[in-house]
């Protein structure tokens, strides 16, 4: 009998030949303590690869960090990968180099990158892709040793890359933000949130458990949900694929999510279109809520004017504002981690609510900034403060951009035009309640959604400069509150701040 | 309507990936077909999870799944000789199961022990594991034979395993 753990390891390592494998199967028939031998010794081995697909990132091309290329090699590789992902969905002939020069990093594995995009442009006529011979693909004779063609194992074509992630764990192995994504490649998120963007400017956040395969304009969401957002013109068209319907977009924003036995989407702006095996193509517009449910193979579309819950339409990060605090007692300041969305509410003592002044929504970059709810009663014109000097002071986990979202008809002294500038955007907000003022009382009732029941306009200024450590950033108003949102300095996502 | 609870699906599966992971690519050698039928197994089950039985064991009803995925691998690549029969892969889901509740504490252990390894070592794990060589390729990288390597690659795994069962000495996990 040869020694299990030898066998073991020409298992993993291929090397095992036939008798080999039939000792190794006949130890393990033997008893439960050699299969759970053999499982340990299986795990570790997974985790081994686990540990190194973390190191390498999950990117596909490691050869290009491990295999020592000249820089020269290094731009040709670039420069070919980047003539690839300039023209999405357009084909393209590519210049290729030299395969068979000497001493470059040809004669590694990276020939199969090459060899294989030198057979796919034959193959396919067209070359789109960039043929890679995974990892662990590699053919049982060494290309380098034996100059054998490489086999074509993957041919695959970039069409997105993975832009931000939180708290992401993937099923297959971790992915790193930034890298390349290629058309019919699954991804397998089972716990956080991940941004995929298209090239074509198409953002998906994905939220887990969530299953998904990319292709190019198109995702096909095989379960759990994403929630799409179209704002560029080249992404217009961009479709959800399920298995019970296509949901294609015209301009917007939008949530979908995949079940075994149905279909929900949900669309936040503008509208999308929704078709079934069996159903015409039927428009959702904002604030709407289509779902198709499948009975005997029939799919029924209910669409009601209300939009969805549980969707994340941005990816939660940790905290910005660690503290914030007013300078008059016996009135309280809320700090709201990611607290920026439609609907929220937007202060301490209110059920106002913070919404888009139309239809097109809040504006993208201040989704999901932190919120500091100001308690509305803090006003000099009030009779608790009245004459007393309102001060904000927050603290900061990391450098932020501070924005104020200010009355139109709000008296804000010196400090705002002092501090901050006016980015010309606005804001609205959706009144809830029955406000006492001098003049009376006003009773009101808000809607759901974008551009619905606004009451008032908010103005959006931006601190002129980034705000680090404790600082006071507002301060005194009269008339109406102004609220105030953090945003990181700087944000790997696309929803940069202007 | 049935919609799965994406929060329970995530904290089952959380639980329970070590395990099915390792029994995949226990039974599927090549890396690249490993994680397709992972991907596999993940959605078929997150799309059935609603038919999981609470009064089930979640880590045999996830690789009962992996068990059928897999013996549809084999199916489709016949090619490969080395692969388990019918009742050896019904006997080693037992077993995966039985350790799958030490396989958190492992893979941490390994992590710690993985960094202990001299240069060497690390060098020809990464050839392994990050590169997926072959011990013939990683052998005329480093201009020595196939066999000196398999040695080496035997030795880094006792090493490893050895120190793993160290380590969970030390953590009280056994």
């Amino acid at each position: 009998m040869q020694d299990p753990h030898a066998l073991i390891n020409a298992y993993i390592d291929c090397t095992i030949d036939d008798e080999g494998f039939e000792a190794l199967c006949q130890w393990l028939r033997e008893g439960e303590a050699s299969r759970t031998a053999f499982a340990r010794a299986m795990s570790d081995h997974a985790a081994i690869a686990d540990w190194s697909g973390e190191r390498r990132g999950g990117a596909l091309m490691p050869e290009l960090s491990t295999m020592g290329e000249t820089e020269i090699e290094r731009s040709q590789w670039i420069k070919l990968l980047s003539a690839l992902d300039s023209k999405p969905g357009q084909a393209e002939v590519v210049e290729l180099v030299d395969l068979s020069k000497p001493g470059s990093f040809l004669q590694n594995r990276s020939v199969a990158i090459w060899g294989g995009l030198a057979a796919a442009v034959l193959l396919v006529g067209v070359v789109l892709a960039v043929s890679l011979m995974g990892p662990g693909t590699t053919p049982s004779t060494n290309p380098i040793a034996s100059g054998d063609p490489p086999s074509i194992d993957r041919v695959v074509q970039t069409v997105a890359t993975l832009t931000a992630q939180h708290n992401a764990q993937w099923a297959e192995r971790s992915i790193t933000s930034g890298s390349a994504l290629h058309a019919g490649q699954r991804l397998t998120l089972t716990a956080g949130f991940a941004e995929v963007t298209t090239h074509r400017g198409a953002v998906a956040i994905l939220q887990a458990p969530c299953v998904v395969e990319l292709s190019d304009n198109a995702i096909r969401l095989h379960t759990g949900k994403l929630v799409g957002l179209c704002h560029t013109e080249l992404s217009k068209g961009f479709v959800v694929k399920t298995k019970h319907a296509d949901i294609t977009d015209l301009g917007t924003e939008f949530g979908v999510h995949a079940y075994a036995n149905g279909v929900e989407t949900t669309v936040f702006v503008g509208e999308v279109a929704v078709k079934t095996t069996n159903t015409p193509s039927q428009i959702i517009t904002h604030n709407q809520t289509a779902r198709v449910s499948v009975e005997s193979g029939q799919a029924a579309v209910a669409v009601e004017d209300k939009p969805a819950e549980g969707f994340a339409r941005r990816i939660p990060r940790a905290p910005i504002i660690t503290d914030a605090s007013i300078n008059l007692p016996g009135f309280k300041v809320e700090v709201v981690p990611n607290g920026v969305y439609e609907d929220a509410k937007l202060f301490s003592d209110r059920e106002h609510e913070l919404n888009g002044i139309d239809a097109a929504g809040l504006p993208d970059f201040l989704i999901g900034g932190d919120l500091i709810r100001m308690p509305a009663d803090a006003r000099p014109d009030n009779t608790p403060t009245v004459g007393k000097t309102l001060q904000l002071e927050i603290e900061l986990a990391s450098p932020a951009a501070i924005y104020v979202l200010v009355p139109r008809n709000g008296n804000t002294g010196s400090w705002l035009t002092r501090d901050y500038v006016d980015t010309g955007l606005f804001v609205g907000c959706d009144n809830d309640g029955t406000i006492k003022h001098r003049f009376g009382t006003n009773t009101y009732e808000s809607a759901i959604g974008p551009g619905e029941s606004i009451d008032q306009s908010l103005a959006v200024w931006k601190y002129k400069h980034p705000v680090r450590g404790r600082a006071i950033v507002a301060g005194t108003i009269s008339e109406s509150m102004y609220a105030i949102i953090a945003l990181p300095q700087q944000s790997v996502s696309n929803f940069e701040s202007p | 309507m049935t919609t799965p609870d994406p929060a329970e699906f995530t904290q089952y599966w959380m639980q329970s990936r070590h395990m099915v992971g390792a029994f995949v690519r226990g039974m599927v050698r090549d890396e690249h077909q490993a994680e397709d039928v992972l991907q596999q197994v993940a959605i078929a089950a997150a799309t059935n999870f609603d038919q999981y039985d609470r009064d089930r064991e979640f880590a045999y009803w996830l690789i009962g799944i992996a068990k059928r995925r897999i013996a549809q691998h084999y199916r489709e690549h016949r090619r490969d000789r080395h692969t388990f029969d019918h009742a050896l892969l019904d006997q080693l889901v037992d077993a995966y199961v039985e350790v799958a509740d030490e396989l958190p504490d492992r893979n941490l252990a390994l992590h710690k022990c993985i960094k202990k390894l001299n240069q060497r070592g690390q060098d020809i794990v990464d050839m392994r594991y990050q590169q997926s060589l072959k011990p013939k390729q990683i052998a005329s990288r480093v201009g020595t034979s196939a066999t000196a390597i398999t040695s080496l690659l035997h030795r880094i795994r006792k090493t490893l395993s050895d120190c793993i069962e160290q380590q969970l000495n030390k953590m009280g996990a056994k």
